[in-house]
């Protein structure tokens, strides 16, 4: 028998499937648990605009809601936000009308909410420099932003790490296993531990591109899903 | 690093999910089933690897290799419950033999089909039953079986090789 007989013989497997009426109830099932186990990221930045938003609003960020109200109340607002753009520093023209003396009435106080201690000239202009011309501003952005990304992903890294020294020196001590069941475990854990290794060795390549990132991400995450279905079936 | 699924409400979240299902429910059954040779075990292995599935999605995690992480969910699956149940080994569970009658999957033709290719196999180490699976029944290239096994890709395409002689040289008795 050919190669090729003896891989079409093995397809015949490919026929084998779940009845339907197995895969709706399973369908059905799955929907309802995960309806009851939702997200936490996406409930807690979940934002509704009901009827009570507006008094929401009003009483978590009592302060900067009142600045906007007093905007909209003078109309100022289109010259506020090109202040805003512009650094929050006074740079353009003078501003003519009634409405001027309300703009430098309020600028000040919007900066002290948003930033009491930055320096009103520089903070903004960094944070709204993808805003504006390309410039200055944008290239000392990046490598700000890098280190932001870099770091969370690094200390789950280092926290998965934690947690694969902590099982194996739990199951080290657990009488409950037999030596054949903790050699099993110990070496799940040592292949859990590889794959956080190379997603370490990734993460910590500070040219990496996206998809670099991408694939630490996806090892850490098959590392961390390792470790914890050891935890689970020993109970450490 | 800002998490796109951070960004996906509940309701997009889950259509995601339940598509993954919709994609990968028959071949985790399938995987589940040739491991376990037990239609109700595989059944409840493969809704139990898809609610761990969504547990980490809704972790925030991404998953750039959704069908390897879901092999390999499943596969510890079946290892954790034939640890915790003490079970027969599954060569012992394959050397009862694989009952059609229990699975009401198919017609009678391929149901006899499914269970002499089951039975060929039977006799095969663990994993050359799996990369056999993986490679010819589910398509996954070596390479995405190397990830999954945390083995290099030559010793997959050798392990492949190996498990595929073995095979022949069963049918050719």
């Amino acid at each position: 028998m050919t190669d090729k007989n003896t891989t079409e013989y093995l397809e015949r497997l490919k026929s084998v499937s779940m009845p339907s009426s197995v895969k709706a109830r399973m369908r059905d099932e799955l929907s309802s648990y995960a309806d009851f186990h939702a997200p936490a990221a996406a409930t807690s930045t979940k934002t509704s605009f009901g009827p009570n938003y507006f008094f929401d609003l009003l009483s978590r960020n009592m302060g900067v809601a009142l600045v906007v109200l007093l905007l909209i109340g003078t109309g100022s607002v289109s010259l506020f936000a090109d202040r805003l753009l512009t650094g929050g520093v006074p740079q353009s023209p003078a501003v003519d009308g009634p409405d001027a003396d309300t703009l430098d009435a309020v600028a000040p106080m919007y900066m002290e909410i948003e930033s009491p201690s930055a320096e009103p000239s520089a903070a903004p202009a960094l944070m709204y420099s993808k805003s504006t011309e390309a410039g200055s501003a944008d290239t000392k952005m990046v490598p700000r932003m890098q280190s932001a990304e870099q770091l969370p992903l690094l200390i789950r890294i280092q926290d998965a790490e934690d947690r694969i020294a902590r099982a194996k020196s739990a199951l080290a001590q657990s009488s409950a296993l037999s030596g054949e069941d903790k050699a099993e475990y110990v070496a799940r854990l040592d292949s859990a531990a590889k794959l956080i290794a190379d997603a370490h060795a990734l993460a910590a390549n500070g040219s990496q591109s996206i998809e670099t990132q991408e694939h630490a991400e996806s090892l850490l995450e098959q590392g961390l899903t390792l470790t914890i279905l050891v935890e689970d079936s020993t109970g450490i | 690093m800002d998490d796109p699924n951070r960004f996906m409400n509940q309701s997009s979240l889950k259509i995601s999910f339940l598509e993954t299902f919709d994609t990968y429910n028959d071949a985790i059954f399938r995987f589940c089933l040739v491991k376990t040779s037990n239609k109700e075990l595989a059944e409840d292995l493969t809704q139990e690897t898809f609610m761990r599935y969504w547990q980490s999605l809704s972790d925030g995690k991404e998953m750039s290799h959704t069908r390897s992480f879901l092999y390999t969910i499943a596969n510890n699956l079946v290892i954790d419950w034939y640890r915790k149940k003490k079970s027969a080994s599954l060569d012992a569970l394959s050397d009862e033999g694989f009952d059609p009658e229990d699975t009401q999957l198919l017609s009678v033709q391929k149901q006899a089909e499914f269970e002499e290719v089951l039975s060929t196999i039977a006799d095969l180490e663990e994993k050359d039953k799996e990369v056999l699976l993986l490679r010819f029944v589910e398509g996954l290239n070596p390479r995405d079986i190397a990830l999954m096994h945390d083995e290099t890709v030559n010793a997959v395409s050798v392990r492949i090789s190996r498990a595929l002689e073995k095979v022949q040289k069963k049918l050719h008795v």
